[in-house]
């Protein structure tokens, strides 16, 4: 199992309507001063007209970083394609260190008023040759470990229904919320 | 478990398709070793439909400056300046624009795992993916062949994507369906043996009728309208058959080729024209070497003796006639039965919806449901979404359109208000589509190399800015179009609009400033029965005042029922730019510096990605002011053809030739002659010898409009050909715009 395409998305604080378009000159700024370190960041992309979309996104060789209004709640979330190594728990690590990263860099931003929580997370699987929606028994305690980083220990995991879509997997620091 | 999409699907794809993909996964091994050269790599990819994305030449301009994108695999390319780890754009063919809900869920498939999650409809009823990595390419390309659906020459010089009216067979207004002749077009055509050596691409379109736009054939190489006709007392079906028509940097309306060409000649007389252009179309000068050049440079009436001649020749194929007999395949069942909408409780917005996204279907009882997607766009979720929508109320009956949207055919009536609820429910169901502000857009600098300004910016913040005020528009306003390109080559299909915009760039103060040159009297009807001019050239951030400017004079000046295609014909073309002119200056940088970055786009604005900082100066340069005098000498053309004085037209077009190449010569060389052929000459020397003139991707391209021009001029230029010379003549300016900004870049000032 080769698992490269997990993805990892963490919700905003704030409820209020989020101006998208804000972000496009704070991913420029983070290619310009190299703010992610070793990743090999190459464009931005908007597309914060479509509705509950991938929003804006910063696109890098390794992976994708996005602030969006997916399932319609405003959230970051970093989208691996390539380059993943290590075993599963490697891998998620990885994926939740640079969602992480980047929470840390937007909560710094002076232009635009976001914080996130740290008490959901969900985690995506797009493996689709590896991984189905019945794979979660071979996957949940490796998301309860890695999620532990920003869930601390003793995570809950549920699985979201995701007909056809990836498996997707909602970690919470508390009681299960519903799906 | 499989451990590989190969072994997983093995069984699943054609036979050829499986092995087509194995083969072109060999050769990315070859490329990787170093043993298939860069370039035949190149158009091997492409003919898979991979294709280039801005930046995979590892440079981009961070808004600061140009700084090397430093990919894993160095320096491996995968065709000329194009790097191996550089994110590309997959382009998926699917002919006549027809899907099934099972492809729809596969696409958001290969979205969500090797793409950005979006998935984006073409102006040719494709969908393309970006942000892809080559290496995925073959594995996604097995998976969409599992679906029946091929990537094959979707790009290369080969036939594109065949399209069709997206409304054929339900349509009130065709004489028959054209999507059984469309799948017939597609199938014989591709990997065609008599289609593989052409030095262009090569486009088909069907058409259901001549009056409504849906195929829009005569911007088209080979277009096909249906018709039906009586022989011997029996109703025969055949096409009132078109070629040459083609937009790109110089748009050509397709000629007449057959009155009536029947179904059964179709085939082969394609395949005819296939060899004639592969035999006799321009291989070495690319710019050159699409059909409409070959045929302006033969005459039609040699075109077509020439592909009769071969047509006699063709050795006989029983797929000519035998896709006939299955032609009943294609009928639609619907899903549900024909019930008219009751007296239910409309949602808020229903009714606004259905004015403008539902049209009555030929069949009673049923609908065809418009789904305007914003700048072409859905993303994943809503793909699959919109899948269920399908198998709910209609089936597989899916189509994309050329104006980048989606249409469900075959929608009860009876179930209008839960499919509005349902796709209102996933973002999808905004009224307008087809309207004003449904815009057309080509990727222009968001992905594409080639892409001068930021079209899709631009069309985002007019949609906006129009959708805001739409209760309010006039309703003939409301019926315009809107397309716009990010450079002259027309993907966005700006010349086919009642307003067109293609972008480009000026230099002001030393900066960079992002423009859109403005068209007008584009006609969408009659399948892109006319062309826009241009009239002026604006700064990008002024372009929304000007479609303002020009739908309020047109609302306040209209005549009952005139279109604004006619409305701008009657004022002309120089009361047109006059309602342009206020709006052409650009304040200094220090006034405002939000003219000198591009819409969705916070980087200060350069062309090219040069990478190289501008200097700053407040100063307009000499060669600003000399092609300022060419830009209006190419207007005055305009205004000449307008009239009716082809032959001054003629004169006039190549007189701004001139004198845009003066006012290059002029930064060299202040004491210029005057004389024509001083000037040319010098212009050759210094900047197309030199390659001074050439920019990355067009090359010399332009300058060949002026040599051509200058050594054989037209003993009797008609309206056609005149028309042709404006064009190229804006080209030529444009060029010699983008050379003195290049040189300008490039030279510390003051």
């Amino acid at each position: 199992m080769d698992l490269q395409h997990i993805s990892i998305k963490l919700f905003a604080n704030e409820t209020d309507e989020f101006d998208l378009a804000s972000l496009i000159p704070v991913f420029h700024g983070w290619i310009q001063r190299k703010a992610l370190g070793d990743l090999t960041t190459i464009d931005v992309a908007d597309y914060s007209h479509v509705p509950n979309g991938p929003g804006v996104m910063l696109i890098c060789h390794e992976g994708h970083f996005s602030v969006n209004t997916e399932e319609g709640r405003l959230g970051v979330s970093y989208a691996n394609k390539r380059l993943a190594t290590g075993s599963t728990g490697d891998r998620l690590n990885t994926a939740i260190q640079r969602v992480n990263d980047a929470v840390k860099l937007l909560e710094a931003e002076q232009s635009i008023d976001l914080s996130f929580s740290t008490k959901e997370v969900v985690v995506r699987f797009d493996d689709f040759l590896d991984m189905s929606n019945e794979s979660f028994d071979s996957v949940k305690d490796d998301v309860r470990e890695a999620t532990a980083l920003l869930l601390g220990s003793g995570a809950v995991v549920d699985q979201i229904e995701a007909s056809k879509a990836g498996l997707t997997i909602r970690a919470t620091a508390g009681e299960p919320t519903t799906a | 478990m499989s451990t590989t999409w190969k072994e997983k699907l093995a069984g699943q794809m054609p036979e050829e398709w499986a092995r087509e993909i194995d083969e072109f996964e060999q050769q990315m091994q070859r490329r990787k070793q170093g043993t298939l050269d860069e370039k035949i790599f190149a158009e091997t990819r492409l003919r898979r439909g991979v294709y280039g994305q801005r930046y995979d030449n590892g440079h981009r301009h961070d808004g600061i400056e140009s700084r090397e994108i430093e990919f894993p695999s160095g320096h491996i390319t995968k065709g000329p300046e194009t790097m191996w780890d550089a994110p590309g754009m997959m382009r998926i063919k699917i002919p006549w624009g027809g899907m099934t809900a099972d492809q729809l869920d596969r696409l958001a498939e290969v979205a969500d795992e090797y793409s950005d999650r979006i998935l984006h409809v073409t102006t040719r009823q494709d969908f393309q993916l970006h942000y892809i990595h080559i290496e995925d390419t073959p594995d996604l390309m097995r998976r969409l062949a599992a679906v029946g659906i091929t990537t094959r020459e979707a790009c290369g010089n080969v036939v594109r994507n065949v399209t069709a009216c997206p409304i054929a067979g339900v349509c009130n207004t065709e004489s028959f369906d054209v999507t059984p002749y469309a799948d017939a077009m597609t199938y014989f055509l591709l990997g065609h043996p008599d289609c593989q050596d052409f030095g262009r691409k090569f486009k088909v379109a069907f058409s259901g009728c001549a009056d409504k736009a849906c195929g829009i054939v005569m911007m088209h190489d080979l277009g096909l309208i249906a018709r039906v006709r009586e022989v011997d007392g029996k109703q025969v079906r055949g096409f009132e058959t078109y070629v040459g028509g083609g937009l790109g940097a110089v748009p050509h309306q397709a000629k007449l080729f057959d009155e009536f060409l029947s179904e059964e000649e179709i085939l082969p007389v394609a395949q005819a024209i296939g060899r004639v252009f592969a035999r006799l179309g321009e291989k070495a000068n690319r710019n050159r070497a699409r059909v409409k050049f070959l045929i302006a440079k033969l005459g039609i009436e040699e075109f077509i003796r020439l592909v009769n001649e071969e047509r006699k020749i063709l050795p006989h194929d029983d797929r000519w006639t035998s896709y006939i007999d299955g032609i009943e395949k294609f009928t639609e069942n619907p899903l549900k039965d024909a019930v008219q909408l009751n007296g239910r409780a409309r949602p808020e917005g229903f009714d606004e919806w259905v004015a403008t996204n539902v049209t009555d279907q030929k069949q009673a009882g049923y609908a065809i449901v418009k789904l305007r997607l914003p700048l072409g766009d859905l993303d994943s979720t809503q793909a699959r979404a919109l899948a269920n929508v399908a198998r709910k109320y209609c089936g597989d009956a899916i189509r994309t359109t050329v104006e980048q949207n989606i249409v469900l055919r075959w929608i009860s009536q009876g179930d209008l208000i839960d499919v509005y609820n349902d796709l209102k429910a996933i973002g999808l169901g905004e009224p307008g589509a087809n309207t004003i502000v449904d815009v057309t857009a080509c990727p222009g600098t968001d992905t594409c190399k080639l892409g001068i300004a930021s079209s899709r910016g631009l069309a985002a913040e007019l949609s906006n800015r129009l959708a805001a005020k739409s209760a309010t528009l006039d309703e003939a306003v409301k019926g315009m179009r809107i397309k716009v390109s990010g450079c002259f080559n027309s993907c966005g299909q700006h010349h086919a609009s009642d307003l067109g915009f293609y972008g480009n760039s000026r230099k002001v103060g030393g900066y960079g400033v992002p423009h859109f040159q403005v068209l007008v009297g584009g006609m969408w009807e009659q399948n892109a029965g006319a062309y826009g001019l241009a009239v002026g050239v604006v700064p990008s951030k002024r372009i929304p005042e000007v479609v303002d400017a020009l739908t309020d004079w047109y609302v306040a000046e209209r005549q009952p029922d005139e279109k604004f295609q006619a409305f701008t014909t009657r004022m002309g073309k120089k009361a047109c730019r006059g309602k342009l002119e206020p709006l052409m200056a650009v304040p200094s940088h220090d006034e405002d510096a939000s003219f000198y970055t591009d819409w969705s786009d916070s980087r200060e604005f350069t062309i090219g990605d040069m990478g190289i900082g501008e200097c700053a100066g407040e100063v307009v340069s000499l060669a600003e002011f000399e092609l300022s005098n060419a830009d209006r000498e190419q207007f005055e053309a305009q205004i000449e053809l307008e009239e009716g004085n082809a032959a001054k037209a003629d004169e006039r077009a190549y007189n701004s030739m001139v004198l845009a190449a003066k006012a290059l010569v002029k930064t060299q060389w202040l004491d210029v002659p005057n004389e024509a052929d001083a000037i040319v000459a010098e212009f050759r020397k210094r900047f197309y010898d030199t390659e001074l003139f050439f920019d990355k991707y067009a090359k010399g391209k332009f300058a060949q409009y002026l040599f051509a021009r200058h050594e054989s001029p037209n003993p009797s230029p008609t309206e056609d050909t005149a028309r042709v010379s404006i064009e190229e003549a804006q080209l030529f300016i444009e060029a010699a715009h983008a050379c003195d900004s290049r040189i300008a870049a490039t030279t510390p000032t003051m």
